[in-house]
């Protein structure tokens, strides 16, 4: 299933290590595919040549919308590349 | 960031010390109204030496202590200024759009773009936590030559912060050109 492509600053992470979804290119990508955010909506998170997978979530701590993500499973443009070709 | 602890400092000794010239006030006229004129002045000087020694000075001190140790003040994150030796790293190509897509605003309320930044430790250290294949650095003394500021903010490591105050193009000259992440090199 596809999942809508979302940036997400790589280094903007609450200390639960959810990337927080508050930066102005995830909120344009957002708005560019009319999406609205709710808990447990799947999104594929960019930025430059890194992608993960994520799982939407809202930080009641934070007040703001978060994406919980497995760290060891950010893939690399090149890894993707590989991956298509084969 | 600093001034605004300082203003809250001042404007609590100031009410402490209007607090115990009322108070003493009240022991004045309280004093008074005793019979015994030896006694009343014995009284009046244990209570005055009493509250010399409570200065606020004291009060300040533990309020400061507490507010460092609870660590939920909104200025606890404030009050931690970064020294200017402090190195200051990024992933990724940090183009002038690259910086403007990752801004935003922290939730303590300050807007600008994640970084990590930590005194005493070097790239390698700083970048452990940093996914992207290459990585910009600078130091938080040259952010605040360009008028910026470098302050320490929560995140997925302790060495989190917020650079804040600079447009997108003078943080991409500031951290360009970039370098391999030497926590991913083999």
């Amino acid at each position: 299933m596809n999942t809508p492509r979302i940036f997400a600053d790589f280094h903007n992470a609450d200390n639960q290590g959810r990337l927080r979804l508050n930066s102005i290119g995830t909120v344009e990508d957002l708005a560019c595919h009319n999406i609205e955010l709710q808990d447990g909506k799947l999104l594929t998170l960019y930025s430059e040549d890194l992608e993960v997978e994520g799982v939407v979530q809202y930080s009641t701590e934070e007040k703001l919308w978060v994406a919980a993500i497995d760290w060891n499973a950010i893939k690399q443009m090149d890894d993707l590349a590989v991956q298509a070709k084969y | 960031m600093i001034e605004n602890w300082e203003n809250l400092k001042n404007q609590i000794e100031a009410y402490l010390k209007n607090q115990i010239e009322e108070y003493l006030l009240f022991i004045e006229i309280s004093a008074s109204e005793l019979s015994s004129s030896e006694k009343k002045d014995q009284i009046l000087e244990a209570i005055k030496q009493r509250t010399k020694e409570e200065r606020p000075q004291k009060y300040l001190n533990d309020l400061q202590r507490l507010v460092e140790e609870s660590g939920d003040s909104p200025y606890a994150e404030l009050a931690q200024r970064i020294p200017n030796e402090a190195l200051v790293v990024r992933g990724g190509r940090n183009l002038p759009e690259d910086i403007r897509r990752g801004m935003g605003t922290h939730p303590c309320g300050i807007t600008g773009i994640s970084v990590e930044c930590a005194l005493g430790l070097s790239v390698k250290e700083l970048a452990v936590n940093i996914p992207h294949g290459q990585v910009g650095v600078t130091t938080v003394g040259e952010v605040r030559k360009t008028e910026g500021d470098v302050i320490r903010t929560s995140g997925r490591s302790p060495h989190h912060a917020t650079l804040s105050g600079l447009t997108p193009e003078q943080i991409s000259n500031l951290l360009t050109p970039t370098y391999p992440n030497p926590a991913r090199e083999q």
